[in-house]
């Protein structure tokens, strides 16, 4: 039986050709939790769940990939919504912990359950508004899903018998709290404090930690039950400065919705930029000329190091160390005055374009991009000297917030945080976009998992992004073609049907975004797949038991933006 | 009644009113000057100018925050303890000009001719401890409470090495009399009880900034832990009676410093009040220095460097002192 | 008790720290707005109501390192008279005498070392 799983995958047809590869398998909704087995076997991980509402039902898409292999696999399932009614799914989030927060994301946006999903609360939408289903189409505006893609192959085919035989293999889904079952405790509180789940012990404190705390960086809000100082759990609440991009994305023309991108994640906009642009190209297979493409690759590193010394300032600070962040912004404001002559503004940029991007840098940029590239190294080496060596600051990160290649497995942690797990996962390695093959550039890997890990590997990432822009900076002179392609489109054309999934690596890792279009004038779903989501997903389990002063660490040591996790 | 007639030294009574009001424009002014030198020792630290508006290089800027404080509202929090809430400032700030008074700023300066000096001081900087331990219980705020176990934790954890620290000093010297124990020590940095106590004087410096609560060991009110930690929920002039006390305190485990290894106000070449008010703000200056320079530590590692270290190198310090003292 | 000349120097200085903290909290109540309603008064959670008081019998994971003060500050309390006349009476007795006090305390640490009360586990299950 197992034999024959592996090759219903393993044969599964390509439907749509995506330039990270991977083979597209279309499943029945009940044999999900056994191929979802069957792939985190095989080491997988689970990058995202994208649920699109068509007019055969909902379908949820699971993109999956292996961080060592490389190999992915996107699973599709197609449920009915029957008369009105939501879809069903099973829950994956006993088997990959990370798909927890992406089903809850499905339920507060479409009409769909995932029964036996043991803590069904909304995630980002406020509780009084659970009921509204932003995402949801009236039935005469939903498209077929056969006009976006040519699923006739496979839809109807046997997919799902051969994976029967795995269900001995599934694990149980945990519990569902007594809380649901038993209607709620009648006790002071908001609403996720009343549903928070406390382990009922005598002579502990139930504590929010944030929205408005200094070190949750931004809207954040942790919900912790604490035993003196050690926090017995922990749970994040999210959606406090969400502001439903991907409707918007869904609202307006592709090209008009690139300014948001740089909403989304302030400090890396560029990166999110990148990936928006990249998937658009393919989806509507448009060339971007070399000199476009050096462009890109040096503002988005430049954006990638200003972006690496904000966080490291904001740990700092997180740590008590109040000087490092000024240090920082000394030289962050400088890229962003290099910035601001290339893009024009700085810190939402919006400088790429179908076809290569807005303009020609202003003249001075190179020169002081040089300039700057030139000096920091020796800052660099100054930080490390000053800050990295210290004694106070090992001690304070040394072996805190471990998290193993497992837990980044089931939580689907990218970025500096499974390179610091020991896997040299970076997409601009991976699944080479843009020209960042002919570069020559390292990723910094460490093995040991803890915050110090996840720290030396950005602090080695921005001497990295530095070799690029060097590197760049050389090749600029003689690149052929402009900022943008001769034949590229007008910015608000209309999308080409399809399916199309940029993915690039950002400052805070893998982000994706995948563009579904029917052939209207606005696209027909815009997913947006944020790393700092799933990254802090984790933050439950690897602070469970930790002292508060080490929670903190390991949340600043995630790299979090939470606009970026918000959307 | 009887009590003033027993008094038979008109001229200490003298001497104690002048010094107390001396002391109020003493500790009102080198509050003011802290706050403004410690924003300017930031800036500069942090490679900016600091405080630049408020007058002439911003030395203004104290007073017009002192003056937006006193502009706030006092805001008691819903179901706080009244008395415990608004004492505890009250109380934080009560024995900080007693604290000055036995000490001796230059020859024959002194508010209080008491031979147990340092046993005062010692006695009732712990008070301090009270206030924060009042003001977070009272607080109704859990952030608070944390930052009050804490403050009462670290607090009485560092008094033990410091007061090992200081015997080794009384035992070399035979008093307590902060006066005399000056008096023992020589003009030149080689004749004060820093060369001949130096792991005591280490001891004591690392104490002096855990017991005033100053980064890297402000863990009571660590501020991307818990917040504000004890002073959370006070409002205006109830955190600044809070930070100014905490700045007087300074003052004070410096000047006991000065006092005890530096040679109070005895100096190369001229002695005088000069020498000790520079020997204070020069230890004032290191822990800003510090402050502005190291990430905060853990709580277990704060107890543990204490427990662990200090004690240990303070009594084995303490027993040398005494082999010596019987040897020699 | 005798009332000496030192506790009114005392409760001077103690009654001047008062007045001193007291009057610009005085100033507060004559000059500052007298603003009410809404969450003024909320105790400050971040911004959340807060869940439950914070007067609870909450577990201290310090809780020995304060037993472990009180043994130790009125141990040392002793050594302040010890400390005063042994310039005058050092002698080899008056040494040993001390080096055990001495001892027995650092064994008090050693004890407590021992006993595991200075080890926090980096995580608790």
């Amino acid at each position: 039986m197992r034999e024959q799983v592996l090759e219903s995958l393993a044969g599964a047809p390509r439907l749509v050709e995506w330039p990270c590869g991977g083979r597209q398998v279309f499943l029945e909704p009940s044999a999900l939790p056994a191929a979802m087995c069957r792939l985190k076997a095989d080491g997988m991980l689970l990058e995202d769940v994208t649920v699109t509402e068509y007019a055969e039902g909902c379908e949820a898409v699971y993109h999956l990939s292996n961080p060592q292999t490389l190999d992915r696999v996107t699973l599709h399932a197609l449920a009915a919504t029957n008369g009105g009614g939501a879809a069903v799914f099973p829950t994956v989030s006993h088997i990959f912990q990370g798909a927890d927060w992406h089903e809850r994301e499905a339920m507060d946006f479409f009409p769909v359950t995932f029964t036996g999903h043991p803590t069904p609360l909304p995630l980002l939408l406020a509780p009084e508004m659970v009921d509204e289903k932003p995402l949801s189409r009236p039935v005469d505006k939903r498209s077929s899903i056969f006009t976006v893609m040519d699923y006739s192959a496979v839809v109807g085919a046997p997919s799902a018998a051969p994976l029967i035989g795995w269900e001995d293999e599934i694990p149980a889904p945990p519990p569902v709290h007594a809380i649901f079952s038993e209607g709620l405790p009648d006790a002071p509180g908001d609403f996720y404090t009343r549903h928070f789940q406390a382990t009922g012990e005598p002579d502990r404190l139930i504590l929010n930690m944030g929205p408005q705390h200094p070190s949750t960086h931004g809207v954040l809000r942790v919900i912790l039950e604490l035993d003196g100082e050690y926090i017995v759990r922990a749970e994040p609440v999210l959606g406090y400065i969400h502001r439903m991009h991907e409707l918007m994305g869904q609202n307006r023309k592709a090209g008009q919705f690139l300014p948001n991108m740089g909403r989304v994640d302030y400090l890396h906009a560029l990166g999110w930029n990148h990936a928006l642009v990249l998937a658009v190209e393919q989806l509507a297979g448009i060339e971007v000329p070399e000199r476009a493409e050096l462009l890109r690759i040096l503002t988005v590193e430049l954006n990638r190091i200003s972006s690496h010394l904000l966080w490291w300032g904001a740990y700092l600070l997180d740590l008590g160390a109040f000087t490092p962040i000024m240090y920082g912004f000394d030289d962050r404001e400088t890229i962003m005055d290099l910035l601001q002559l290339a893009t024009g503004s700085r810190l939402t940029y919006c400088y790429h374009r179908f076809g290569g991007v807005s303009h020609e840098p202003m003249p001075g940029f190179y020169e002081g991009v040089k300039d700057f590239i030139d000096g920091f190294d020796a800052r660099l080496a100054m930080y490390k000297d000053l800050v990295t060596e210290n004694i106070i600051l090992r001690k304070r990160v040394e072996g805190v917030g471990e998290m193993d290649l497992d837990v980044c497995r089931r939580y689907g942690c990218t970025g500096p945080v499974i390179r610091g797990s020991g896997l040299a996962f970076d997409v601009r390695r991976a699944w080479p976009y843009s020209l960042y093959s002919e570069f020559d550039f390292t990723i910094p890997v460490r093995t040991e998992g803890d915050a110090l890990a996840r720290y030396l590997v950005r602090m080695d990432e921005m001497a990295e992004s530095a070799r690029i822009i060097k590197q760049v900076l050389e090749r600029i002179p003689g690149a052929a073609g402009g900022h943008l392609h001769p034949k590229a489109p007008k910015q608000d054309f209309t999308l080409p049907k399809g399916v199309a999934r940029g993915v690039v690596e950002a400052a805070r890792g893998l982000v994706a975004v995948e563009v579904i279009s029917d052939g209207g004038k606005t696209p027909y779903r815009m997913r947006l797949r944020s790393p700092c989501f799933s990254n802090l997903s984790c933050f439950a389990e690897v602070s469970r038991g930790t002292l508060l002063a080490d929670a903190v660490s390991t949340l600043g040591s995630l790299d979090l933006v939470i606009p970026e996790i918000d959307r | 009644m009887m009590a003033l007639a027993d008094l038979q030294i008109p001229g200490a009574l003298v001497r104690l009113v002048v010094a107390l009001a001396a002391l109020a424009a003493f500790v009102g002014v080198n509050g003011m000057l802290l706050v403004y030198l410690e924003r300017k020792v930031a800036g500069h630290i942090q490679r900016r100018p600091g405080p630049f508006e408020v007058g002439p290089h911003g030395i203004l800027q104290a007073v017009a925050d002192a003056l937006k404080l006193v502009g706030k509202q006092l805001v008691t929090p819903n179901g706080a303890d009244w008395l415990l809430f608004w004492g505890a400032p009250v109380v934080s700030f009560m024995p900080v000009f007693l604290l000055f008074l036995p000490i001796e700023f230059g020859p024959g300066l002194y508010g209080l001719d008491v031979n147990l000096g340092l046993l005062l001081i010692l006695a009732f900087a712990g008070l301090n401890v009270v206030a924060l331990c009042m003001a977070g219980w009272g607080s109704n705020n859990k952030w608070a409470l944390l930052g009050a176990a804490r403050a009462v934790a670290q607090s009485v954890a560092y008094e033990i090495p410091l007061l090992l620290a200081v015997l080794a000093i009384a035992a070399m010297a035979g008093t307590l009399h902060l006066g005399e124990i000056v008096a023992k020590q020589g003009s030149w940095p080689w004749q004060w009880n820093v060369a001949l106590q130096p792991v005591a004087f280490f001891i004591y410096f690392v104490c002096s900034v855990a017991e005033t609560n100053r980064a890297p060991f402000d863990l009571p009110e660590a501020e991307s832990e818990l917040t504000a930690g004890f002073h959370t929920e006070y409002p205006g002039m109830g955190f600044g009676l809070f930070f100014l006390a905490e700045y007087a305190e300074m003052i004070v485990v410096s000047a006991v410093g000065a006092t005890l290894f530096l040679g109070g106000w005895k100096g190369p070449l001229v002695d005088g009040v000069w020498w000790f008010l520079f020997k204070i703000y020069a230890w004032l200056l290191v822990m800003m220095w510090i402050r502005w320079t190291y990430p905060r530590v853990r709580f277990d590692q704060i107890l543990n460097l204490c427990w662990k270290w200090l004690i240990p190198l303070a009594l084995l310090n303490l027993l040398a002192t005494f082999v010596a003292l019987a040897v020699v | 008790m005798v009332f000496t000349w030192l506790n009114i120097a005392i409760l001077a200085a103690l009654g001047l720290g008062v007045a001193f903290a007291g009057a610009p909290l005085a100033g507060s109540v004559l000059l500052a707005p007298r603003a009410s309603g809404g969450d003024l008064r909320m105790p400050y959670e971040c911004g959340m109501p807060p869940h439950g008081s914070p007067w609870i019998r909450f577990g201290i994971n310090y809780y020995f390192y304060a037993l472990l003060f009180l043994a130790f500050d009125v141990d040392v309390l002793y050594l302040f008279p010890v400390a005063v006349a042994y310039t005058e009476h050092a002698g080899w007795i008056e040494l040993v005498k001390v080096c055990i006090f001495l001892a027995a305390l650092g064994l008090g640490v050693l004890y407590f070392w021992k006993k595991g009360v200075f080890t926090w586990p980096k995580k608790i299950s």
